[in-house]
């Protein structure tokens, strides 16, 4: 069955190389906008695999369930049920470098993180780069 | 002319929906039989405000002109948390900028209701709008060198005003209760962000500030300000103005989001002595760097919640487009800007 990623992956290719030459003024910038979006969803649908398993630890690591846990976490922070010991603040910094991984790599603040967070980085780095290898994605 | 981020996509009166009507604008100017109105376009649009581009033409003259008007059917922002601030209200607070020596726009004609809708007619200023291009056009190089002193003193004159002379119903919050506000968006949304709930509980920690409070623009970053050849040309999009603190407003232009991805902190094109001496020099005092960068976190926090609100807006079906419909991934940016700094700031 074809991968959600790749069928995102040629709905992009099918706006970039059949729809944008045709456009002009105002689609064309909302083409070139709807071709971003969808490589971001693709991205989003190759590493989630990357970002449940970080939910787990994350959730592990806290005590608490794994579903709705930015929620959780959020409102018990809030509330002062909950803390961040230095292992979970390390795995809530890896969850803002992933969401930038897949939201928006440009950002500044994404480089300045990954600089600042070596390890962080390198976490990531490599639970997304064994997510590459076993999506088998064409032309990757 | 006014640019903004929507420049690229100004679009012809003729292919964009819900455009003001010649009549109308001839009438609001209470221009005489005979003129016209060509060239409008619109630059922008959103929930709650849209700008057009128009020129008035007669009499052998061609004004240039911006129509700001409130669209047909506002939504509402977040009921009880966000009001709009009325447009009459904007216009008194740029003559009240214009008399504390900040270039603004004049008002040029006021509407209340039909045919215009609630809107100001203001004198269209030449300048660029959009942040690329004042961060990377070579004629802007000297204008870049020295326009966060510029802005330093612009927003040194802007929090001299005195708060008796301010239009009223301006959000004027105790720290306490501002935070609150802040916590309640948070709730309101779901609380979908432990970032943003870490750097709120970091800001309850904090000792209130003990600053005097100001009359603060509330978006003072590229985008909103006009620069041309002369320098700093306009502060424009008075709506978020508030009272406030002085470390506010000049930190919001160094936040990370609007340093539009370059090294620079602040606004993407100078440093920090650079602005503080320039506010030095109108107030004879400034905020020191510590306080400038825990009003860099309160930005940063106060940017995820308006993208949240972006998104409400989109799902309610009142402001569509795909920007729109995006915009509420970006509170990942505003999330690892708060982690950053969180760090920095020793939390």
């Amino acid at each position: 069955m074809t991968p959600a990623a790749t069928l995102l992956r040629a709905l992009a290719d099918y706006l970039r190389e059949d729809v944008q030459g045709v456009l002009e003024g105002y689609t064309a910038y909302q083409n070139r906008v709807a071709r971003n979006l969808l490589a971001l969803l693709e991205r989003e649908a190759r590493y989630a695999r990357v970002k449940h398993d970080l939910d787990a630890q994350l959730a592990s690591s806290l005590a608490i369930p794994a579903n709705g846990l930015s929620v959780r976490l959020a409102r018990g922070l809030r509330d002062g049920a909950l803390s961040l010991d230095s292992a979970s603040l390390e795995l809530v910094r890896q969850q803002a470098v992933l969401a930038l991984a897949i939201d928006n790599p440009r950002y500044s603040g994404y480089r300045q993180a990954r600089q600042r967070w070596p390890q962080v980085a390198a976490a990531v780095d490599a639970a997304m780069g064994e997510a590459d290898e076993t999506e088998e994605l064409p032309g990757l | 002319m006014r640019g903004t981020s929507a420049a690229s996509r100004a679009t012809h009166a003729q292919d964009a929906p819900g455009a003001p009507s010649a009549d109308a604008l001839l009438a609001c100017l209470g221009a005489p039989e005979g003129f016209e109105v060509e060239s409008l376009r619109r630059l922008s649009g959103g929930a709650n405000m849209e700008t057009w581009a128009f020129d008035c033409c007669g009499a052998g003259r061609r004004r240039p002109l911006i129509l700001r008007r409130r669209p047909g059917e506002t939504a509402a922002l977040i009921p009880a948390l966000s009001p709009a601030m009325p447009l009459a209200a904007e216009a008194e607070l740029m003559g009240l900028a214009r008399r504390a020596g900040l270039p603004v726009p004049t008002v040029v004609a006021q509407s209340a209701g039909e045919p215009l809708g609630e809107a100001l007619i203001l004198s269209r200023v030449e300048g660029e709008a959009l942040p690329q291009r004042i961060l990377r056009d070579e004629r802007l190089a000297t204008v870049r060198g020295r326009l966060a002193f510029e802005c330093g003193e612009a927003l040194g004159n802007l929090h001299s005003v005195a708060l008796d002379e301010c239009p009223a119903g301006l959000r004027d919050l105790p720290w306490d209760a501002d935070l609150d506000r802040l916590q309640a968006l948070c709730d309101h949304f779901g609380n979908p962000s432990p970032a943003q709930q870490l750097g709120l509980n970091w800001l309850r920690e904090q000792r209130p500030p003990s600053q005097s409070r100001v009359l603060c623009h509330g978006d003072f970053r590229l985008g909103n300000l006009l620069i041309g050849q002369g320098g700093l040309q306009a502060v424009l999009d008075w709506e978020l103005a508030h009272i406030g603190y002085p470390a506010e407003d000049l930190a919001y232009l160094c936040a990370n989001v609007w340093r539009f991805g370059s090294e620079s902190p602040v606004g993407g094109f100078g440093d920090y002595r650079q602005l503080l001496d320039g506010y030095r020099s109108v107030r004879g005092t400034a905020p020191d760097l510590d306080d400038i960068k825990r009003w860099e976190l309160y930005a940063a926090l106060g940017w995820g919640l308006v993208c949240l609100t972006m998104l409400e807006l989109h799902d309610r079906g009142a402001d569509p487009g795909l920007e729109r419909a995006a915009v509420g991934r970006r509170c990942s940016e505003a999330d690892i800007d708060i982690l950053l700094l969180l760090e920095e700031l020793g939390a």
